[in-house]
């Protein structure tokens, strides 16, 4: 076990100690000392423990988001003071339900048919017509389907393969600066600079819908956000527009990777899946989602003194939710460490959050990710990892997959 | 007390109190519900049996804003998040939405 060898479990606990490694028995460790442990290397509580973390999640009152009262440089990272994250109280409630209004379960089941699919199917043909009987399921297949199906959902140019490679690459970097806290100066210059970027990249679609709205999210921004909010300048639109962009272009690029290396390493899930689709391939993704997950960590701040998992935390003390950890608490999963069908309820984890900020997108998320495993099993017969390949990691620190995923099958 | 609810194909489950909220009841006996947020995201959407739907408390602003973006609307329609069990009569029967599943 590569973490056994690498970290000194006697040592104090460090969120960094497990970077480009398998987090899991170092977090086990360090849970059954205490399911809250401080972190003098980051200046934080960590919490490990799924009651701990549910509870804070769920409890905004007395656990604030750090964006709350964030400093201009962090709103300025995030696109703007109408970004939905650094939104709280009514405000944020209200922006949530201008966001849930573009993903109600109909809506959705467009997106799935309209752009999904459509997507997915060029991606899988390109992969075909390479006629090499292998690809790199990551790179090829995964990384390509969130950021196109958000560009064209945006209105944005999703056939563009240059532009689809920067979106990608911008929003990595983004969220490897959102990892940080951007507590310190380095990160917040380098967010800055993105954030530059992506904004540079998105305005153009925000000013043309303005004038000429269409039939995607910006133009919805344009037309339904002032309902909520009253007359929106273009700074706001392009603030709401930019959280749409980074949630939609990342974080799925992880789960889409997390649940092919799940069905591609698991005999016994591909089986199942192969035997009965409709019964769990919906099953496999929330596994592969509890289990690998996409977002590794969240940060909360304490707002009065408060006791959790036994210790006492300090008004104003920053925890760090380790979702990664808690989502394989044995107090809460039996055989925490294996993926279970029959595990109920199915989609009782962490991985879109929990409480008032849980993901707006997960629906959309979902189907991606199913439609994703469908598509490999329907398309690349016999697909199995390559030995001959480098094989995959579970690489990163925050945002954390399985890759690269070299495959073979029958071409 | 017990609840009566119907899963997304038509089983029934008989429940017995549990939790403070008929959603926390339903998910935490293993009936599928994806009630993914708690308060605000409109998966463990129900239908109230119309015979008790003046019985429980009405639905505050907040509830009626994130239901109505439920799939399948009806009147009868409810957050089970946002309906307290102690507040429950017995043997309320509770049908799940479509599209709650997980």
């Amino acid at each position: 076990m590569i973490v056994a060898q690498t970290i000194g479990m006697d040592e104090a606990f460090k969120l960094g100690a497990v970077e480009d490694l398998e987090p899991w028995e170092y977090y086990e460790t360090m849970r059954g000392k205490s399911p809250v442990i401080w972190d003098d290397t980051v200046k934080a509580w960590v919490l490990l423990g799924f009651k701990e973390c549910a509870f804070v999640e769920t409890n905004e009152d007395q656990f604030r988001h750090p964006y709350k009262d964030a400093p201009d440089v962090v709103v300025q990272i995030k696109g703007g003071g109408r970004n939905i994250t650094v939104l709280s109280g009514e405000e944020h409630a209200r922006m949530r339900r201008f966001f849930l209004k573009l993903m109600t379960p109909p809506l959705v089941e467009g997106y799935r048919q309209k752009q999904v699919l459509p997507i997915i199917d060029l991606l899988m043909k390109r992969i075909l017509a390479k006629g090499t009987g292998r690809a790199d399921l990551t790179a090829e297949f995964g990384d390509q389907i969130p950021p196109r199906v958000i560009a064209a959902l945006l209105g944005m140019p999703w056939e563009d393969d240059a532009m689809i490679a920067r979106v990608l690459h911008l929003h990595e970097e983004m969220m490897k600066v959102l990892g940080t806290g951007m507590v310190t100066e380095g990160p917040r210059q380098r967010g800055l600079a993105i954030s530059a970027d992506i904004n540079d990249m998105l305005r153009p679609y925000v000013r043309r819908y303005r004038e000429h709205p269409e039939d995607n999210f910006i133009s919805q921004v344009w037309r339904e956000a002032p309902s909520e909010y009253g007359d929106l300048t273009e700074d706001d639109a392009m603030a709401i527009s930019r959280e749409l962009f980074l949630g939609g272009a990342d974080t799925t690029v992880h789960g889409i990777a997390n649940v092919l290396y799940l069905v591609l390493t698991n005999g016994e899930i591909r089986t199942a899946i192969e035997a009965d689709r409709k019964a769990n391939l919906s099953v496999a993704v929330e596994e592969s989602m509890r289990l690998y997950g996409s977002v590794m960590y969240r940060f909360r701040i304490a707002n009065e003194d408060c006791t959790l998992g036994g210790m006492e935390i300090r008004k104003d003390q920053r925890l760090i939710l380790l979702h990664s950890a808690a989502n394989r608490d044995p107090a809460k999963y039996g055989c925490a460490h294996m993926a279970d069908l029959s595990r109920k309820p199915a989609a009782d984890h962490l991985a879109f959050n929990k409480g008032p900020r849980s993901c707006v997108g997960m629906s959309l998320a979902r189907a991606e990710m199913r439609e994703a495993v469908a598509a490999v099993l329907d398309s690349l017969p016999g697909a199995r990892l390559d030995p001959a390949a480098e094989p995959p990691h579970f690489k990163s620190l925050f945002m954390r997959s399985w890759r690269p995923l070299n495959v073979v099958f029958e071409p | 007390m017990r609840l009566d609810v119907f899963d997304q194909a038509g089983t029934l489950h008989r429940l017995e109190r549990g939790g403070s909220s008929v959603m926390e009841l339903i998910r935490d006996s293993g009936v599928s519900i994806a009630a993914q947020c708690g308060a605000s995201c409109g998966t463990c959407h129900v239908y109230v049996d119309l015979g008790y739907v003046d019985l429980i408390p009405a639905p505050a602003p907040g509830e009626i804003d994130m239901r109505d973006l439920s799939e399948a609307v009806r009147l009868e329609s409810r957050l089970s998040c946002q309906i307290a069990l102690r507040e429950e009569p017995d043997g309320m029967v509770v049908p799940l939405a479509p599209g709650t599943g997980c």
